[in-house]
């Protein structure tokens, strides 16, 4: 019972909120059964006095309500408290549970976001954790409360009448006995819903995510034909479902008015033959009465219980995946930037991404990686963030493995400007400054101009101040790169991995950007990932990957004058960079 | 009230738990069953009237036997109350059913709306919102309102009409005393609405926290990559905490009202029973009450206060449901963005007479990605469009599916504006083979007729003859029946976009338009057979081709050069290549370079993914 287990870690801090909280809802449920039995003195004495004895006087019964309203006082205190407590406690077990999901979400490492899927990661984090808090909540309270007044109802039934208090209680095994007979069947009706929602549930994300293909075929109404009848499943196995749960709630009355029925009959002939009260009587179904409401929603908080436990494990299977990224505790002074992989292979999918690449890089050079897509060259600045960890081989920082590294200075010591840029609805100032607080507005401005981001302030309204995403401004693709390079150059790491990063910038604005960043990058050790050639020219070094191999390497001239596939690439570059046109090699004729 | 930067209330959910607005539309779904409906309410009457029955029987077993000491009646009270047993476990079942039965309909009803909505919106839509998030509105949001139709409508309807019968049956046995009782009810009322209205800006407070934290939390966790990168898990945690301690203190507000609501139902409870035992009591004593009637009283009073408590409970349950009500309905407001005209026409036949007439576009206010674009393409003619990435190659096969509409100018097919013709006939007319194949879960043969059922499964088999898709597709364990993954995970991507193809061989339109840019991972094999097919695909047929093999643009009729949106040459490739323009410059260029042999297939630019048709 792992979950079990996690659900007592969490509530654990809390363990005497709870404890007074229990100890809230036990005087509670005690109290509760003390009206009827004051109700019941005050019957017979009523009877009494209306069949010519001497009935209570006014301020007998007054003081009757008296008790009842001091006891409803306290049982009121007592509720109020046991509701602050559990249920308070239970949002601030929410809180804990929320915020230890978000702080592990951060230590997770990028094989388990591409496994996992973001809403499923999402709905665990807001709909299942809600029937978690709900379990450790009002759940609890229900069914402690419910379970306390059964026990003390019998207990004070007993000291009435014990061949009564027997007959009450005695549709208990048969209801139970019904529940358990019909479990599975409802288990395995609601399993078929279950399933049926996945179906809805996949349909849906295939028609919306090949929305291009549907709209360009016309084929919206087979669509929804197709959803439609899957619709219709749904709703027929829904009810199959329904046809027995509904059944639950009635079958609670119904055993709670046949208990009523037995204690009519039974109770009855006790009072007129004299072996009980009528004050007992009237107190006897006093507490069936009470009993009825907490057993009739026992029926609920069994499905809330049920729901809150499948929905536990499925944050347990979150805050249980074990990071496979850790840093380690070897400290360097200050980072120069010799880089050097040795020997790493890395695969993906099964398929090899990386292999036996080896590389050194001296601090202060530039590396230009160029290949096909798919040869590896991303793979190899998501190794160098240790966003992933190579399957065999090291990389090295100054000399030491980066997973001797504290993980904090291997990233702060590469500033990355991603393939994909991604932003935050943030100000573009707090987009800009993402890895660095407070910076200088000194530094703010070499950043932005360095980046060519300064060209673009006209046409934003406030400036550096713009919220940009979801809730803001939606900037062009190359906006959002030179966003993304003015986030890595201010951040002055001592490695700069440039992934393609020029992508959405115009040619002109690209030279301008290189032109710029030159002094930047002099000192730095820089990583450049590039589709023109134009952007790589000028590497010290260019390391050409193929097949996650290096099949070449050398200067600019170096490989044009080798002729091989690095000139054969430049060449193409310019027809494809002109014209998207390719070439075969085996075509030689116009 | 807030002070925290973080929350901003603007575009906020009202956190009403009843907006009247939301509660109609509602209805409006309830309204075809509308008689179910209204059978179950006359039951809930007839139940709530069957409540009252239990204590007034007890009366009567007190009044006229137990407290005579006589049995002889009890027996026939004791069949009555068997008898009310089991008629109200049958009416409760049957209402259950009914009502169960309704909102699962309703839910189904209002899937089936969604969807069919979902289908009319243009594709600018779905480049707005992600997958995921639609996805909920069908699934989860549908199924919270079905607690709302199911659970908590009828439930409160439920112990209102309760609350009334047990009130009218008091009413009846004693006015007296009943009046005694119904003082009370003012204040209580009272007191429920002041607590309904003290909760409400907690709620609200507490859904527009829960909104941020889920805005956070997702681009957290899609944008994990970058945070990790610049080391800012401590800060945004810092960041995320605080929202979270925001939520936590809303909660706690809320809570608190919560907290106090049953203790006071519980005293209101005690004062009515203090009461009933002084004055009753008296009138007991007095002999103008019988016993009977004053334990009845006592147990009403239960049965009254019992359902005003749910509610409390039943609070949260509205709470969410309306929340998810206004998420379903903000997708069913959307207005599709592309629409057919009111006179739109139909379009039986085509020849294939495509006309660019200065087609200016733009997906991003002002930024233009096509400028004054004009061209025509004769029925038959088979086109290339050549251009760098950005040049709006992509965009133009869009514009001609309508997709997205142009801003200024017009797109003609025969002659007629594309706005003037129904979309769906439009598309029917025309074939796309998409950069990226989809393929969904189904057969190989449904994924080529796209569960059309005009094409058959022979056509379908045909159809992949044609494009030499039959090949891989009988290697495969069950043939033209197997079953294919999620995306086709089970292909390669070679074999998406042989099948891709044979959709378009069995459509068999007029139109083709053709997406091939290059992609890494083709084998020379298949790359060779793709072109083959692209070329039998598009035979006799208009064709746009985009395509990156000097091969396949050589084969077509004319070439047309675009940058930045721009047409900026026209013609045959010997034409071009006389004219001495760009794409003559560039191919001496490569003509020159020429004499290396193979090659591995060529580095592309990734094209932000709008920009795929």
């Amino acid at each position: 019972m792992v979950p079990l287990r996690l659900a007592w870690l969490f509530t654990k801090p809390y363990w005497r909120h709870y404890a007074v909280g229990f100890l809230a809802i036990l005087g509670a449920s005690f109290l509760v059964m003390f009206p009827p039995l004051i109700l019941g003195r005050a019957i017979d004495e009523l009877r009494d006095g209306a069949s010519g004895g001497e009935g209570p006087s006014t301020g007998r019964l007054l003081s009757f309500g008296a008790v009842i309203l001091v006891l409803a006082a306290f049982e009121g205190f007592l509720r109020f408290g046991s509701r602050l407590l559990v249920s308070g406690t239970s949002r601030r077990v929410e809180y804990d549970i929320r915020l230890a999901l978000a702080a592990h979400l951060m230590k997770l490492d990028q094989a388990f976001f591409l496994r996992s899927q973001t809403g499923d990661l999402m709905a665990r984090c807001t709909n299942d954790l809600q029937m978690v808090r709900d379990v450790v909540g009002p759940t609890l309270i229900d069914l402690l409360r419910t379970t306390l007044m059964l026990i003390f109802g019998f207990i004070f039934l007993l000291t009435i009448n014990v061949r009564l208090a027997l007959f009450a209680y005695a549709y208990f095994p048969i209801v139970a006995v019904a529940i358990a007979a019909c479990s599975t069947v409802v288990e395995a009706r609601y399993r078929a819903v279950q399933d049926q929602f996945g179906v809805l549930a996949t349909h849906v994300q295939e028609n919306v995510s090949g929305v291009r293909t549907v709209k360009a075929y016309a084929q919206e109404d087979t669509e929804v034909g197709t959803f439609e009848r899957a619709n219709g499943e749904m709703l027929r196995r829904s009810m199959a479902w329904t046809y027995w749960t509904s059944a639950l709630w009635p079958l609670m009355i119904v055993g709670t008015g046949a208990s009523s029925l037995l204690v009519l009959w039974f109770g009855g002939h006790d009072v007129a033959a004299g072996r009980m009260t009528l004050g007992e009587f009237v107190q006897f179904n006093a507490y069936l009465v009470l009993l009825a409401n907490p057993l009739t929603s026992l029926g609920w908080t069994a499905t809330a219980l049920q729901a809150g436990v499948a929905s536990l494990r499925r944050i347990v299977e979150v805050l249980g995946t074990t990071p496979t990224i850790e840093g380690g505790v070897t400290p360097i002074e200050a980072v120069r930037g010799d880089l050097s992989f040795r020997d790493v292979s890395f695969s993906y999918g099964g398929k090899p991404v990386l292999d036996h690449f080896s590389l050194d890089v001296p601090a202060g050079s530039v590396v230009a990686l160029v290949g096909v897509t798919g040869s590896g060259k991303s793979t190899v600045v998501n190794l160098l963030g240790r966003l992933w960890d190579p399957e065999a081989g090291s990389i090295h920082l100054d000399g030491h493995d980066l997973r001797e590294l504290p993980l904090d200075l291997v990233r702060a010591s590469v500033g990355v400007v991603p393939q994909e840029t991604f932003l935050f609805s943030d100000s573009l100032r707090e987009n800009i400054a993402y890895g660095r607080a407070a910076p200088s507005v000194a530094e703010m401005q070499f950043a932005v101009e360095t980046s060519q981001l300064s060209n673009d302030f006209p046409q934003l309204t406030f400036g550096l101040e713009t919220i940009i995403g979801e809730r803001g401004v939606t900037l062009s693709g190359g906006q959002k790169q030179r966003t993304a390079i003015a986030r890595a150059i201010i951040k002055a790491p001592p490695i700069l991995v440039l992934d393609d990063a020029l992508s959405h910038v115009d040619t002109r604005t690209e030279e301008e950007i290189l032109r710029r960043l030159r002094g930047f990058m002099a000192g730095r050790t820089t990583l450049l990932i590039a589709h023109r050639t134009s952007t790589v020219a000028a590497a010290d070094r260019i390391v050409v990957l193929e097949r996650g191999r290096i099949v070449e390497s050398g200067s600019h001239d170096e490989l044009l004058s080798l002729g091989e596939v690095y000139a054969r690439f430049y060449r193409r570059q310019l027809l494809v960079e002109q014209l998207g046109v390719d070439v075969e090699d085996e075509e030689v004729t116009p | 009230m807030i002070d925290d930067p973080d929350l901003d209330l603007d575009h906020q959910v009202s956190g009403k738990v009843y907006d009247t607005v939301v509660i109609r539309r509602l209805l409006g779904f309830l309204r075809p069953y509308g008689w179910l409906v209204a059978g179950s309410t006359v039951l809930l009457f007839v139940l709530a009237a069957l409540e009252v029955a239990g204590p007034l029987i007890l009366k009567e077993a007190i009044d006229g036997q137990v407290a005579k000491e006589k049995t002889d009646g009890l027996a026939g009270l004791t069949i009555l109350f068997l008898a009310v047993l089991l008629v109200s476990f049958g009416l409760r079942y049957v209402q259950s059913v009914l009502m169960a039965y309704v909102g699962q309909r309703v839910m189904t009803d209002l899937r089936m709306v969604l969807f069919r909505h979902l289908q009319t919106l243009s594709v600018s839509f779905f480049d707005r919102n992600p997958v995921g998030r639609l996805v909920t509105r069908l699934t989860n949001d549908v199924a919270t309102l079905e607690q709302l139709i199911s659970q908590g409508v009828v439930q409160i309807l439920a112990n209102l009409l309760t609350v009334v019968a047990v009130t009218v049956a008091m009413l009846i046995l004693d006015w007296k005393l009943a009046l005694v009782l119904l003082v009370f009810l003012p204040p209580l009322i009272w007191a429920v609405r002041w607590f309904a209205f003290a909760q409400r800006d907690g709620y609200r407070e507490q859904r527009a926290w829960l909104s941020r934290i889920n805005a956070d939390l997702n681009e957290n966790i899609t944008g994990m990559a970058v945070v990790q990168l610049f080391n800012r898990e401590e800060e945004n945690l810092r960041r995320f905490d605080r929202r979270n301690q925001g939520l936590l203190r809303s909660n706690l507000t809320v809570l608190r009202w919560y907290a106090i609501f049953e203790p006071t139902v519980v005293i209101f409870s005690a004062v009515t029973t203090a009461a009933i035992l002084l004055y009753g009591g008296d009138r007991v004593l007095s002999g103008a009450l019988s016993i009977g009637t004053l334990v009845a009283f006592t147990q009403f009073m239960q049965r009254f206060y019992w359902p005003i408590r749910d509610l409390s409970d039943r609070y949260t349950t509205l709470q969410s449901a309306m929340a998810s009500s206004e998420r379903i309905f903000e997708v069913l407001d959307e207005q599709p963005e592309v629409r057919d005209a009111l006179d739109a026409q139909p379009l039986p036949r085509v020849r294939g007479r495509i006309e660019f007439d200065h087609v200016w576009f733009a997906y991003d206010e002002g930024n233009w990605v096509l400028r004054d674009l004009s061209f025509v393409i004769e029925p038959g003619e088979r086109v290339a469009i050549v251009g760098s990435t950005g040049a709006g190659k992509s965009t133009i096969i869009g514009l001609l599916s309508r997709l997205y509409d142009v801003q200024r100018g017009a797109i003609r097919v025969d002659g007629v504006d594309i706005r003037q013709l129904v979309q769906r006939d439009l598309r029917r007319h025309i074939g796309v083979v998409l950069q990226d194949a989809f393929l969904f879960t189904g057969t190989v043969t449904e994924n080529i007729t796209m569960r059309d059922p005009s094409i058959s499964d022979r056509d379908a088999q045909e159809a992949a003859v044609l494009v030499g898709a039959d090949q891989f597709i009988s290697a495969l364990p069950g043939g033209f029946s197997s079953h294919l993954a999620e995306r086709g995970a089970n292909l390669s991507t070679g074999q998406k976009q042989l099948l891709a193809l044979a959709r378009v061989a069995a459509f068999n339109p007029e139109i083709v338009l053709v997406m091939d840019e290059a992609t890494a991972s083709i084998d020379p094999e298949t790359e060779a057979l793709l072109q083959a097919s692209i070329r039998r695909v598009t035979m006799g047929r208009t064709a746009i081709l985009i395509a990156h093999r000097l091969n396949t643009i050589r084969s077509v009729d004319r070439i047309l050069v675009l940058q930045h949106g721009e047409l900026l040459e026209s013609g045959s490739q010997a034409e071009l290549l006389a004219a001495g323009g760009m794409y003559a410059s560039l191919f001496k260029l490569q003509y020159k370079g020429q004499a290396v042999p193979d090659a591995g297939p060529s580095e592309r630019h990734r094209l932000p993914a709008r920009e795929f048709v």
